[in-house]
């Protein structure tokens, strides 16, 4: 888990109202889809980048996050530099092979677009930490309640987190008495082991904590849970100027985005 | 001061009326709170960092194994638990997403196509299975050398067990009864249904993001089938003893609602 | 007048049992008592809890019988949100009744769902954080609370829906001593500062012989007796069936009965039984 305690750090961006990070950040997402080209992708990512920055958030995350990818960001440039159909020769390997579809060379075009695809990742993964990383989840939940996700999605959501600690104790003393039965958990790598290890865990957590459904449902009713009346929300946001420059802006780069797609720009 | 005070005790004239009533409030015959819970399992499970491999579903091990078996226990409700346990999850700890933002989709398809052919809503399953194949052959770089193989192994056979009557009927028959013998390999059909959705909508969103070309995919295959193999089995382990147990402990799962 | 809280003849069978939980229950409630229900686990007071907000039937698959009146309300029919805004029901587990992220949202949570207005619900929040003694906690987890802070909040969490009835499942049960002495004081003073009608499940013998005004003994699904703690305590025969230990104070009373003193009637606390000595000796 990547704790930043969101309370303690004041940012312009903790300022704004959910809805507007949730669309902004969505816009982001989808332009990065729309284009190809590396060098639209790498302007997203410095968007990306700035907002990270403005957001004071530690560098150290995007790091840590990176590790987790390096395979993935490995296998998609070395598939790319391969096996794209480019024509600028740049490097000629060694004579066409055609059982592989490797043309004998590796070209400028192959090149840059793994660079785009790997870059592509980074905005991927780096996004959807940025929303949650400075915005608390009552105000996430609050921000999807009110671009009309059902309320009661919402409240899974917020319920199984607020849950999380108690499923991780059980857990953690599921796993405790297993010790002592020799499955372990920390043989880092070792597939069947972990897999092993999964197995014996899961179906006493599962029983375990369906154990208390029961009286989760009779509290929520008992608070009145599902009234037909339309629900108050402690939590309130309203839009402020910044909000509605930061949308407008948002939607006039999206537009454009769409626009210059359309003309045939930023693809590769 | 009585042990019932005789006043009270007036002898019901006729026998007491006996009203029988089912729980309100379920959503696809599943309680909110079951839902969180599920949910929140998923999240739990999701805080052990597995590395995400293209075409290798959401993640190994745990959620996996989650995925696969929601539908036998939920029902159709398990596609909104999973969702909303991969949305949180996949913000809080992104690494296990290869698809990104768009990752808690994998997880809500394997729930949803298990969970309609569980609640016997094939023609519904059948559906959702066929999008998901579909939307890997819309893609024309699916169309390439040996691309074709890709959905085979288990999307096919998924296929199967949705469409053709008499193994859909024996399947669900055998979990709902817990056959003590065939309860094994209905399960693992039903793992595979589940897992199959959850994979395939991963390959097809990878596939759709970053343009890996047939180079990729055709030779990394009987990796997948191996990796996918071992994840079912293990699913159907835990599967198997999930399902026992909460019928035992006469917890909340979805085999009651078909019942009533 | 008529009782705030009616039973007559409910019995309640949940599905895929064969017995009955609860059967032919049969008791009533005026305002402001403060009743105990004592029983050994599995006599079905739990069941019995749930059926004063409407959870029984209706959160359920189950067959029941009997008549309910609940503060003017049927639970067979009236839906569990307006039961609920007569009836504070806190379950047996503090920490499965406790899904909110910070602890004003958890006392908020019922209003809120009622659609009071925003001000509205900030007082009562306030209000019901005052009076257990948790003010100052507003934006901690409910889940980085004590057992006995998180136990005072679920009560919150009802209070401030402001029932005129309170259901406390072992609401002590869990706690260190100090904890359970504090959350007892919480419940007493509701029922003695507010009116609060309290009906207490509890395996605590001292605190029922402390705060409660009458005690339901609960056994093998049935309602066994009912009556003030001198006269259920005083049934010591009785009470061993039920596996109920009654309060240290009143086997030594009664054993002193059985001698020939006259203790009349059986001394339940500490002061009554000094009381009652110094009567015998001096009068
Ligand atoms: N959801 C349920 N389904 C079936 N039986 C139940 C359920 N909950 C409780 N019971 C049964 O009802 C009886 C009374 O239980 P309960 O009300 O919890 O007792 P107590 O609270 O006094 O310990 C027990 O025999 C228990 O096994
Ligand atoms: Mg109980």
């Amino acid at each position: 888990m990547m704790n930043i305690d969101m309370r303690t750090r004041k940012s312009p961006m903790q300022k704004l109202d959910g809805r507007t990070k949730l669309i902004a950040l969505s816009v982001i997402f989808v332009l990065v889809l729309l284009f190809s080209h590396p060098a639209y992708i790498l302007a997203l990512l410095g968007v990306v980048m700035v907002i990270w920055w403005s957001a004071k958030l530690p560098l150290q995350t995007i790091k840590d996050l990176f590790k987790y990818f390096l395979v993935i960001a490995v296998i998609i440039l070395v598939v790319q530099i391969f096996f794209y159909p480019g024509q600028t020769e740049l490097i000629r390997l060694s004579n066409p092979v055609p059982a592989i579809g490797f043309s004998g060379f590796i070209t400028l075009e192959g090149i840059l677009f793994g660079v785009a695809m790997v870059l592509r990742l980074v905005v991927i993964m780096i996004v959807a930490p940025l929303m949650v990383l400075t915005t608390p989840l009552p105000e996430l939940m609050l921000a999807l309640v009110k671009l009309k996700i059902p309320y009661r999605f919402a409240f899974i959501m917020t319920t199984a987190l607020s849950l999380l600690p108690s499923i991780q104790s059980h857990a953690a003393i599921i796993q405790q008495a297993q010790l002592c039965r020799g499955i372990t958990y920390d043989t880092a790598g070792k597939f069947f082991t972990k897999l092993r290890a999964s197995v014996a865990l899961l179906v006493p957590l599962i029983l375990g904590s369906f154990r208390d459904s029961q009286t989760l449902e009779i509290a929520m009713s008992s608070r009145a849970f599902g009234a037909p009346v339309k629900r108050t929300f402690l939590l309130d946001s309203q839009f402020s100027k910044i909000d509605y420059l930061i949308l407008a802006v948002t939607i006039a780069i999206l537009v454009t985005g769409i626009v210059l797609r359309i003309l045939g720009f930023g693809v590769y | 001061m009585s042990t019932q005070d005789p006043s009270n005790i007036v002898p019901p004239a006729q026998p007491a009326q006996v009203r029988t009533y089912k729980a309100r409030g379920r959503i696809f015959g599943m309680s909110i709170a079951v839902m969180s819970i599920w949910a929140a399992m998923y999240i739990a499970a999701s805080a052990i960092p597995a590395l995400p491999v293209p075409g290798m579903a959401g993640m190994i091990t745990v959620n996996a194994i989650m995925t696969a078996i929601s539908g036998m226990v939920l029902g159709p409700a398990a596609a909104i638990a999973n969702a909303a346990g991969g949305i949180v999850s996949m913000i809080l700890f992104p690494y296990g997403f290869s698809a990104g933002p768009l990752g808690f989709l994998t997880v809500t398809m394997g729930g949803l196509v298990a969970g309609l052919l569980f609640a016997n809503k094939w023609v519904w399953a059948a559906v959702f299975e066929l999008i998901i194949i579909g939307a890997w052959f819309v893609n024309p770089q699916s169309w390439q050398t040996g691309m074709w193989m890709v959905p085979l192994p288990y999307s096919a056979i998924a296929l199967l067990v949705i469409l053709v009557k008499p193994l859909r009927d024996w399947t669900r028959r055998s979990i709902l009864t817990q056959h003590k013998v065939w309860m094994w390999p209905a399960v693992f059909l039903m793992c595979t249904v589940g897992h199959a959705a959850e994979f395939m909508t991963t390959n097809t969103l990878v596939n759709w993001m970053f343009n890996l070309s047939w180079q990729y995919w055709v030779p990394t295959l009987p990796y997948w089938i191996m990796v996918d193999t071992v994840v079912i089995l293990a699913s159907t382990i835990v599967g198997v003893g999930v399902l026992i147990g909460l019928k035992k402990a006469r917890l909340p799962n979805y085999a009651d609602t078909l019942e009533q | 007048m008529s009782a705030l809280v009616e039973f007559n003849n409910v019995t309640y069978t949940y599905a895929r049992s064969t017995k009955p939980a609860i059967e032919d229950i049969s008791f009533s409630i005026e305002p402001g008592e403060f009743v105990a229900l004592i029983g050994p686990s599995g006599a079905g007071k739990s069941t019995l809890c749930y059926c004063f907000n409407g959870s029984i039937p209706q959160l359920f698959n189950g067959s029941m019988s009997g008549n309910l009146n609940i503060a003017g309300c049927d639970p067979f029919e009236d839906d569990i949100p307006v039961l609920a805004q007569h009836v504070g029901l806190v379950v047996q587990n503090a920490r499965t009744q406790l899904f909110n992220v910070t602890v004003i949202q958890e006392v908020g949570f019922g209003c809120e769902n009622l659609g009071l207005p925003r001000p509205v619900i900030l007082e009562r929040v306030k209000q019901a954080l005052d009076f257990v003694g948790l003010s100052g906690l507003e934006e901690r987890e409910p889940t980085a609370l004590s057992g006995g802070q998180q136990q005072r909040l679920a009560i919150a969490c009802v209070l401030a829906m402001d029932p005129e009835i309170l259901v406390l499942d072992e609401p002590t049960s869990e706690l260190d001593p100090i904890g359970a002495e504090q959350v007892m004081d919480v419940i007493a003073r509701m029922n003695q500062e507010l009116g609060k009608t309290i009906l207490l499940v509890t395996h605590d013998m001292e605190f029922v012989t402390k705060y409660a005004s009458r005690v339901m003994l609960l056994n093998d699904r049935r309602l066994i007796m009912d009556g003030t703690p001198q006269e259920i305590f005083s049934k010591v025969e009785l009470l061993a069936q039920s596996r109920i230990r009654p309060p240290q104070v009143c086997e030594v009373a009664e054993g002193l009965r059985q001698l020939g003193y006259r203790l009349d009637p059986l001394p339940v606390t500490l002061d009554d039984m000094v009381q009652s000595l110094k009567v015998l000796r001096h009068g």
